[in-house]
């Protein structure tokens, strides 16, 4: 009598064991099935040019992007065949929502990321002043004979500045 | 006589060492450099509001850098800094500080009030300018709202590309005091010769005071031809109207890239990257530039280079030029992709740049490397090994216990 508790007991344990092994294996083989790689969750980004990159294993996926969290009116929404898509039209600064579709499996996931400005600037020992921001900028004193100084993102103006100061001008 | 050779040869070599010194110092350039973000942060205006602002200093050429802070503008008495100077090494990227705000109890004028924080870099270390300083601003608008309903509203367009219908999108800032009940805008659209080629009615939104909302309006451009065109928005939100204006380009590829070529190169030196484009469109593109970006073999970047500005005469071609400092680097195949950006478009193409001592041979690879490359590591393979050694533990714990129960019995 004792014996056969014994086994039992062993017998429920395993079959316990392997039941946890079965669930914890199915929910991490199935939340792996779309991971978002890039941007983050909640990442804020100076690119306004963001690349997106995902893992599936699917060949054939959904690709919106919008500003809304319901996704209603996307600025993008395509199918594509591979886990990468790289925007190609200058992005705002603000909230943005994304999600993919693995449309093989029907499973989703979205995310969200910022796009936030920064006014960078370099000046160099002869006063050449080049844009290294993301954002278009102008000077704030009037450096040039002509006034203030706009400068597009990465443009360069030549010629003896001293002293400037720049702020986003978009 | 020889030793007057000797005298001579001694002198020619002391000018050689000469003129490398002063090209060597003329080569070095001591660049001031700084960032700051947000650029701009903007806030509805509410009497004697408090409230804590965050931003980031950025060191973007990463060296060792002071700064002073200091407050300008209309708003500025309202301002209190937390750090008034601030110093960053060169293993920082950034820097975070932050300003408090105390708004007045009544800001008589509608529109928009100012406050400018000024981060001013401080020349430090050997070489620096005396004089010479870049300041960069990180601006605080405070919104007053305009008596009654006013708004203001921006066009933009997205996915021209011309494959797919156009999305136009017409963000409204409801500046007024009193909620907008009903805002939506008719959209016409003009071609080359400034015929109207058709109108999109937007969708309509109720829109409260200080909040904004987009109206939306998609065209189905898949017959058009590729080229310039411009939209005008007349946005009507309940008896008051407001416009807005665009010009905009259809089409698919405006520059092409074609290739890239590195020449002369020794490891360790400075890479010159030509890369050679093609200008399609039936326009001059100005400010165009290129970006480089290379990988190591587990997809983390390594490296990131910017051309400088060109422009590009239409339907030509032409080179942009990005220099790589190489120190520190090994030969090996490094993926990568180099962006080219011109008119808030940029065209993209990944590439292998395979390294070695004496050359860089770069090529064009399918947008799905990056992908596999980046993506290749899983975890499934982990997992199903777990999952075995967690079955064959279980079964050597069950054959031990029947062995046990059996000895026992």
């Amino acid at each position: 009598m004792k014996e056969k508790t014994g086994q039992k007991n062993i017998i429920e344990v395993v079959l316990l064991v392997i039941t946890i092994i079965v669930i914890l294996f199915s929910y991490l083989n199935f939340s792996n099935l779309l991971l978002i790689k890039k941007p983050k969750s909640n990442e804020i980004t100076y690119d306004r040019y963001p690349e997106f990159l995902w893992k599936g294993e699917s060949d054939l996926y959904g690709f919106i992007l919008s500003k809304n969290p319901d996704y209603t009116n996307p600025l993008i929404n395509i199918t594509l065949n591979f886990s990468y898509y790289h925007i190609s039209e200058k992005l705002e600064f603000g909230d943005y929502y994304w999600k993919i579709i693995d449309k093989k499996n029907s499973y989703e996931k979205s995310s969200k990321f910022t796009v936030q400005s920064l006014v960078a600037v370099k000046l160099d020992d002869k006063g050449n002043l080049q844009n290294a921001g993301n954002t278009k900028i102008a000077s704030v004193e009037n450096i040039l004979a002509t006034g203030a100084a706009i400068l597009e993102i990465n443009q360069e103006i030549s010629g003896n500045i001293k002293n400037a100061t720049f702020e986003q001008n978009e | 006589m020889p030793h007057l050779n000797k005298m001579n040869r001694l002198s020619k070599i002391s000018i050689f060492l000469f003129i490398v010194t002063i090209y060597m110092l003329e080569a070095i350039v001591f660049a001031n450099a700084i960032g700051v973000t947000p650029g701009r942060k903007t806030i509805n205006f509410e009497p004697n509001l408090q409230s804590i602002v965050q931003f980031s200093i950025i060191n973007n050429e990463k060296k060792d850098m002071k700064a002073v802070i200091y407050v300008e503008g209309e708003l500025n008495s309202s301002i209190t800094l937390q750090d008034y100077e601030i110093q960053l090494n060169s293993n920082e990227d950034s820097k975070s500080s932050s300003y408090k705000i105390q708004l007045p109890n009544k800001i008589k004028e509608p529109g928009i009030h100012e406050a400018r924080i000024v981060v001013r870099e401080i020349p430090v270390g050997k070489g620096a300018t005396v004089g010479a300083t870049a300041a960069v601003v990180s601006q605080l608008y405070v919104l007053v709202p305009y008596p009654g309903k006013f708004a203001k509203a921006k066009l933009v367009a997205t996915d021209t590309q011309g494959d797919r219908p156009i999305n136009f999108f017409i963000a409204i800032d409801n500046l007024g005091e009193q909620d907008i009940a009903n805002a939506k805008a008719t959209i016409d659209i003009f071609g080359y010769n400034n015929e109207k080629i058709t109108t999109l009615a937007t969708n309509s939104k109720t829109i409260k005071s200080k909040n904004k909302e987009d109206l939306f309006a998609a065209w189905n451009s898949k017959n058009i031809n590729f080229g310039k065109y411009y939209a005008k928005a007349t946005v009507t939100y309940d008896d008051e109207v407001t416009d807005t204006d665009l010009v905009f380009n259809v089409g698919q590829l405006i520059i092409d890239i074609l290739s890239i070529e590195v020449n002369n190169f020794k490891l360790g030196g400075i890479a010159k990257f030509d890369i050679f484009l093609e200008n399609k469109w039936g326009e001059d593109l100005k400010n165009v530039y290129a970006e480089m970006i290379l990988n190591d073999q587990k997809g983390n970047e390594i490296v990131r280079f910017k051309s400088a500005n060109e422009d590009i005469n239409k339907n030509s071609k032409n080179k942009l030029s990005a220099f790589w400092d190489t120190a520190g680097f090994k030969e090996g195949t490094y993926n990568g992709k180099v962006v080219v950006y011109y008119n808030d478009k940029s065209t993209e193409k990944q590439l292998r740049a395979v390294v070695t001592l004496n050359s860089i041979k770069t090529e064009f690879v399918g947008v799905t490397a990056e992908a596999i490359s980046v993506g290749a590591v899983g975890n499934q393979g982990i997992l199903i090994l777990l999952v075995f050694v967690l079955v064959a533990v279980n079964v050597g714990w069950f054959v031990y216990f029947k062995r046990k129960v059996k000895q026992k019995s």
